[in-house]
């Protein structure tokens, strides 16, 4: 356990050095600024506050996505082309260690990520209505569980293959993921006379973790009710598909002859 | 032994008697969320009809949804008392015997006396009288706009036409795109039972590669 703090804490203050935050502040600034922005462009239209949710929530979505991508994809390669895994292995640390630090080292970046990004949404948006309003960190919280699990399975395919190939898997897994299996039905599988390639379709939907049951910005965005029990319910979701994935890039990495 | 064989057929076959009483046999295939569909609710379905013969007769896909008002007597019998109580996202195989569909009449594919096996999926429930959607401010003549289902009027070439909008090829995507707005699971009170069956499904894939991956250690085949 004391052995997976500090190899995590090591490869967080190694992301961290390699200034994969700046992003955030970056980010940040700009959603601070959204608001007023979009107010100023609204002419007086008294739905900027919708419309600066709507398009912060997406901006965090992609990031998240994207940091999640860039991260997973190139930590492990990086240790084995710089061979600074080997030094790591030596030691009395299992294999799945190494996976487990490396994985919990990017959620940290993440989380502390989605936090600031979400803080300065908050901020602003209150600054301009004179409310703080938190529930939109119920669509940061389902973002950051969306964003981990495709970190995971991108993380899984790195241990085989290059991080360009990695990040593609993830980019992969994040689209398909994330369209809704209506709207798989509705464009490959009905659309299709062949049913060997409607059956592909339906069954690589099914094989790939639902992406679309995180999409809690409508609710938050338009103010819709819904059940608390929801979130709670994708976080466990998101918690199965992180362990299914870690487990399997532990096996893949377990495998290869280093 | 003989009447002991008679004995099993007849506590075998009651089911099947007592289905066939009933007259329409519902299998639930998938189950769905929300509120059950009422009386006087206006039902989008997909369905896929065959008869028992294995026939099929005709297909409403999610491309081009089938709509009708339910307790009314718009559809065959049988048809109506297997939409009856299904929830959104739920798929039913409603079996329905003759005299509950086309009876002893031809209709079309059908042939007489058939056994009717609708594969349904109920994709919205719509409380929706005509939308009174009136663009009479955006076309100027109130009079040539007809009061009907704005769905409907996208799939027609004139009301299109007259919006210039011929770009509009595939008018079945917007209607999708706002059902689909509008049938997230979160929507609905029990939409987490969805999650949670997604859930359970991973966790018996993740037990299973536990297990394998265990014993892939234990033969060392890789090492954790």
């Amino acid at each position: 356990m004391k052995a997976l703090a500090s190899l995590t804490k090591l490869y967080f203050l190694g992301n961290v050095r390699r200034q994969a935050h700046l992003a955030t502040l970056f980010l940040g600034v700009i959603l601070l600024m959204l608001p007023a922005y979009v107010n100023a462009f609204s002419l007086g239209i008294n739905a900027f506050e919708r419309v600066s949710k709507d398009f912060g929530l997406t901006l965090i979505n992609y990031f998240a996505i994207a940091m999640s991508i860039l991260l997973a994809s190139g930590s492990i390669p990086r240790d084995i082309e710089n061979r600074s895994l080997y030094p790591i292995l030596a030691r009395p640390i299992h294999r799945y260690q190494y996976i487990l630090a490396h994985f919990l080292a990017i959620v940290a970046l993440l989380s502390l990520s989605l936090t600031f990004l979400g803080i300065c949404m908050s901020v602003s948006l209150a600054a301009m209505t004179q409310t703080l309003d938190l529930s939109l960190f119920t669509a940061v919280i389902a973002t950051f569980g969306q964003a981990a699990i495709v970190a995971s399975v991108t993380m899984a395919a790195s241990t085989v293959a290059s991080p360009a190939l990695a990040g593609t898997v993830g980019v992969f897994v994040f689209l398909i993921g994330s369209l809704p299996g209506a709207f798989v039905r509705f464009f490959l599988v009905e659309d299709r006379d062949s049913q060997l390639s409607a059956n592909l379709a339906t069954a690589l939907k099914a094989a790939l973790p639902n992406l679309s049951l995180f999409a809690m910005k409508d609710a938050v965005v338009h103010h819709v009710d819904y059940n608390p029990a929801y979130v709670p319910a994708i976080m466990v979701y998101a918690v199965v598909w992180v362990a299914l994935s870690v487990l399997v890039a532990a096996v893949l990495f377990g495998r290869r002859d280093l | 032994m003989r009447q002991f064989l008679l004995v099993a057929f007849l506590v075998c076959s009651t089911p099947l008697l007592a289905g066939a009483q009933e007259g329409v046999a519902i299998k639930v295939l998938a189950e769905g969320v929300g509120p059950e569909i009422e009386t006087g609710q206006v039902a989008v379905v997909s369905y896929r009809l065959k008869t028992s013969k294995d026939v099929l007769v005709e297909v409403r896909s999610v491309r081009d949804p089938f709509r009708f008002e339910v307790g009314s007597r718009s559809v065959v019998s049988g048809f109506a008392t297997g939409v009856a109580g299904m929830k959104v996202g739920e798929r039913r195989e409603v079996t329905v015997p003759p005299n509950l569909g086309y009876g002893d009449r031809d209709s079309g594919l059908v042939p007489a006396n058939s056994v009717l096996i609708f594969d349904i999926e109920l994709l919205q429930i719509s409380n929706e009288e005509p939308l009174g959607f009136s663009p009479a401010s955006t076309l100027g003549d109130s009079s040539t706009v007809p009061t009907e289902d704005l769905s409907e009027l996208m799939r027609k070439d004139d009301f299109l036409n007259a919006r210039h909008a011929h770009d509009v090829t595939k008018p079945a995507m917007f209607e999708f795109l706002i059902r689909d707005f509008f049938t997230k699971p979160w929507r609905y009170a029990d939409g987490h039972t969805v999650v949670w069956r997604s859930t359970a499904r991973a966790f018996l894939v993740l037990s299973l590669v536990l297990m394998v991956a265990l014993m892939g250690v234990r033969r060392g085949y890789w090492i954790l």
